[in-house]
């Protein structure tokens, strides 16, 4: 493990994440080397655009080369903008406002437990989280110092069992404790939706699955994918719990969950003029591949919503893309 | 199979072209080429509107402006076959005869002298744009060169032709092919750049860029943003680099003069045919597929298509389909694929099904002939028919519908037939091919997603159309045909007409 657990994802989200994006590395023909420009471009503006008000939603065209990948990346902006880190202060006020028998996650070892709060105790001037994760046998209690183990449970009631060996908790790499900032064990925990990408599913999971990637720290090399930051909904097995992202194909019918999203992105010419209607109020990151036979229709209908706009966004013009990426960016009525 | 996802590493190599190509052009001249070039196209000018006239200036100026497309986008020498055919000799020769009875003397003599110019071309064995091409190859150093040329059916040809001439190992691809590929280290267009409509300065699928094309033809000469009038974009423009020959900036042939364009008139009129049963005419459009093929679709109806970009097989409404997309029609198999099934499904019944239909529809055009459609309409609503207007009339002796959908409407027809005292079986037996029908199409979906399923999509890209062959029972052959182009209008078709694939003439594809 390097310096510090999440350095290089709070780095990757501060101002000069291009920077600390340098150590994200993929492989080419003779080896590693450090991401493309184009690609933590990708990162920045999608974090740019999540952590940007809900409103007026923003929207931002990109053309490109190739849309290749560019869904992918931008995911990533949007998870990891959603992900950052609470303070410990956060943490202990959020048990603090625990009721007695309200459902929590516990981490034992490489397993999550569901357990239920009891209470805040005070023993040998520390302070203790006590909870049970059965419904026979006593009582645990945590040091409050390190009870990011205790996270919330997306659940309203929890009913105790008997005996409990705990779910395993999938997708725990050294990768994704480098590259998410604050506690991973938060972001493997708790569902988040921070962006919709509307695309050719099974394109986009090639692409998340199959490129290997690599943060180099003085511990060594800590090797992963895509897939294990972007947690993409219905990529995940049915147990898996802490999804961060959903796919759709253009002509999906969408459940409520998916229509309040607060970012998507338009993997494409086609599927921006087929769906963007379903999401007038989210913000809108739209990929257009110069190839793409639809290219210039996406472009049209987009330059028409900039002719409509509300103004004009005060953010992305200091992103400074490379010069294979135009874009254009606006903010709606 | 889906498309196969690039690496990253390709992926970069994308946009790396993006940002750093660079742009050469090389220009070829040559003085009887350009001459004749000039001529044809003075001659359409100073004919305006008669040169659409299809007695015999249209089918002229279609050959000689084919032959001139062709000679600037292909780098074979004038004598070509593929460049001027014995069928277009032909055809010109017989036409000039009209022109020479029928013409003003002035226009009669520029007709006479572009044939003789396009004759003597022939006769030559110059080759102006391999000489330049074969120049352009000598000089690259190592890496993979690509040429590009417009049109795949011609990739063969020039292929063997460069190999046996210039000796090169350059692949030579269509535009899908380079869409799919992975960069090159140079590419080589064989004809202004605009006309491949493709974003090659903006997104080269290669470092280095070459133009090489005759210096009487206009081009792009740099590249312009794509969202138009917004500063800071991120747009940086590139810029050609003349490398050989001149830049001419007067007397250049503009694109619509060159460029082929759809004579949709005389596709649509040579792809319909004329209907035996005047009661089976519908109104369609036609889709130009690859492979020189076409097909017809009624704008209310719907049809199983494959979006390659969203990945999957579904069920589309004709006005739905663009360019680009994939159709899958039966070209092997013979008859109605969906009535073949639907009589195995209905197995025993289907001979007095069918015959029972047959019965019905007769006796009901029959009347129709006699009557005429908007008397047979009014006589059906004295019946009890609720729909029968003279459109639904029509449709319901068509043998593409089944039957009305309202039973009303059903047992009117049948009242007015005389079939009334057996209403019950000819009812009976036309849900029971109504059924056989939705089932053999559910039946049809599944199995052809099963097999698209198993398709290699990177063939289908590159080559326009894909055939699967189906075993058992539905045996015969589907073939995924990607859309080139849909015509602005629709036509009357014989309704036997409509979702059947059809071989067009390709010659008809021009505008004199």
């Amino acid at each position: 493990m390097g310096p510090s657990q999440s350095a290089l994802g709070e780095r990757l989200l501060s101002e000069d994440s291009g920077d600390a994006a340098d150590q994200l590395k993929y492989q080419v023909p003779t080896g590693w080397a450090p991401l493309p420009e184009w690609c933590r471009f990708l990162v920045r503006l999608a974090e740019k655009v999540a952590n940007s008000p809900a409103v007026p939603p923003l929207r931002v065209a990109l053309a490109l080369p190739t849309r290749s990948y560019a869904a992918a990346f931008c995911t990533v902006g949007a998870v990891l903008a959603s992900s950052k880190g609470i303070t410990s202060e956060e943490h202990l006020a959020w048990l603090k406002s625990l009721k007695p028998g309200d459902p929590i996650a516990v981490r034992e070892g490489g397993r999550i437990k569901r357990g239920a709060f009891e209470e805040i105790t005070e023993q040998n001037d520390e302070l203790y989280v006590s909870f049970r994760v059965q419904r026979q046998g006593g009582r645990h209690l945590y040091p409050v110092r390190s009870a990011f183990h205790i996270q919330p449970l997306e659940r309203k009631t929890v009913e105790l069992p008997k005996h409990q060996r705990g779910t395993k908790i999938e997708g725990l790499s050294s990768f994704l404790r480098e590259l998410v900032p604050g506690n991973p064990l938060r972001f493997l925990q708790r569902s988040e939706l921070s962006c919709v990408v509307v695309t050719q599913k099974s394109l986009f999971r090639s692409e998340l699955e199959n490129e290997c990637l690599a943060i180099e720290t003085s511990d060594g090399l800590h090797t992963g994918t895509l897939t294990e930051v972007t947690r993409v909904r219905s990529f995940m097995s049915s147990r898996a719990i802490g999804f961060r992202s959903e796919a759709v194909a253009p002509a999906s019918e969408l459940d409520s969950t998916l229509t309040t999203a607060p970012l998507i992105i338009f993997d494409g010419s086609r599927a921006f003029l087929k769906a963007s209607s379903n999401w007038p109020r989210s913000h809108w990151i739209v990929l257009l591949d110069s190839w793409d036979i639809a290219f210039a229709d996406g472009v049209a209908q987009f330059q028409q919503g900039y002719i409509q706009r509300e103004a004009d966004p005060p953010l992305i013009s200091s992103l400074n893309p490379p010069s294979s990426i135009q874009f254009l960016a606006y903010l709606a009525r | 199979m889906r498309i196969r996802p690039l690496q990253l590493h390709n992926v970069d190599r994308r946009h790396q072209a993006s940002e750093q190509a660079r742009l050469y052009r090389h220009t070829a001249h040559h003085s009887p080429f350009a001459e004749l070039s000039y001529s044809i196209t003075e001659l359409q000018r100073a004919l305006g509107e008669n040169a659409r006239d299809e007695t015999f200036w249209a089918p002229l100026l279609r050959e000689w402006k084919r032959f001139r497309y062709l000679a600037s986008v292909l780098p074979l020498p004038f004598n070509s076959p593929i460049l001027w055919s014995d069928e277009a000799k032909t055809l010109c020769g017989r036409k000039l005869k009209v022109v020479r009875q029928v013409a003003s003397s002035i226009e009669a003599e520029t007709a006479e002298k572009i044939d003789q110019a396009l004759n003597e071309l022939r006769q030559s064995g110059d080759s102006p744009l391999r000489d330049l091409l074969g120049n352009c190859l000598g000089e690259q150093g190592p890496g993979e060169s690509a040429i590009l040329l417009q049109d795949s059916r011609h990739l063969q040809l020039v292929s063997s032709s460069l190999c046996e001439v210039v000796g090169t190992s350059a692949t030579v691809l269509s535009p899908v092919q380079l869409k799919a590929s992975n960069n090159f280290d140079r590419l080589f267009l064989i004809g202004p750049s605009k006309w491949y409509q493709l974003p090659l300065l903006a997104a080269p699928r290669a470092d280095e860029l070459h133009v090489l094309q005759y210096d009487w033809l206009s081009d792009t000469n740099k590249t312009t943003p794509v969202f138009d009038g917004v500063r800071e974009t991120g747009f940086k423009g590139k810029e050609f680099q003349l490398v050989r020959g001149i830049h001419r900036r007067e007397r250049l042939l503009e694109d619509e003069e060159m460029l082929p364009a759809q004579d949709w008139h005389s596709i649509l009129r040579a792809a319909a045919r004329k209907s035996e049963d005047d009661f089976d005419e519908v109104e369609a459009k036609l889709y130009l597929l690859e492979d020189s093929h076409g097909v017809f679709f009624e704008e209310d109806s719907s049809v199983l298509a494959l979006d390659i970009e969203i990945g999957d097989l579904e069920r589309l409404a004709v006005h739905e389909l663009e360019r680009g997309m994939y159709l899958a029609l039966r070209t092997e198999g013979g008859g109605d694929y969906m009535i073949e099934l639907a009589d195995l499904i209905l197995g025993k019944v289907h001979p007095q099904a069918r015959e029972l239909q047959k019965v019905w529809k007769t006796r009901l055009r029959e009347i129709i002939r006699r009557r005429g459609l908007t008397a047979v309409g009014q006589a059906l609503t004295k019946r009890g028919a609720i729909r029968s207007s003279p459109q639904n009339v029509r449709n319901w002796a068509s043998s593409k519908l089944i039957r009305p959908e309202s039973d009303n409407d059903f047992k009117a027809i049948l009242f007015y037939t005389n079939l009334r005292d057996e209403s019950q079986r000819y009812l009976d037996a036309a849900r029971a091919i109504d059924s056989a029908h939705r089932k053999a199409a559910r039946r049809i979906r599944r199995r052809l997603i099963s097999e698209v399923r198993k398709a290699d999509f990177t063939q289908l890209e590159l080559k326009g159309r894909l055939d699967f062959e189906l075993p058992g029972s539905e045996g015969g052959k589907l073939t995924l045909f990607r859309i080139r182009d849909v015509s602005p209008e629709a036509i009357n078709v014989a309704s036997w007409q409509v979702g059947k694939p059809l071989l067009l003439e390709e010659r008809r594809s021009w505008l004199g």
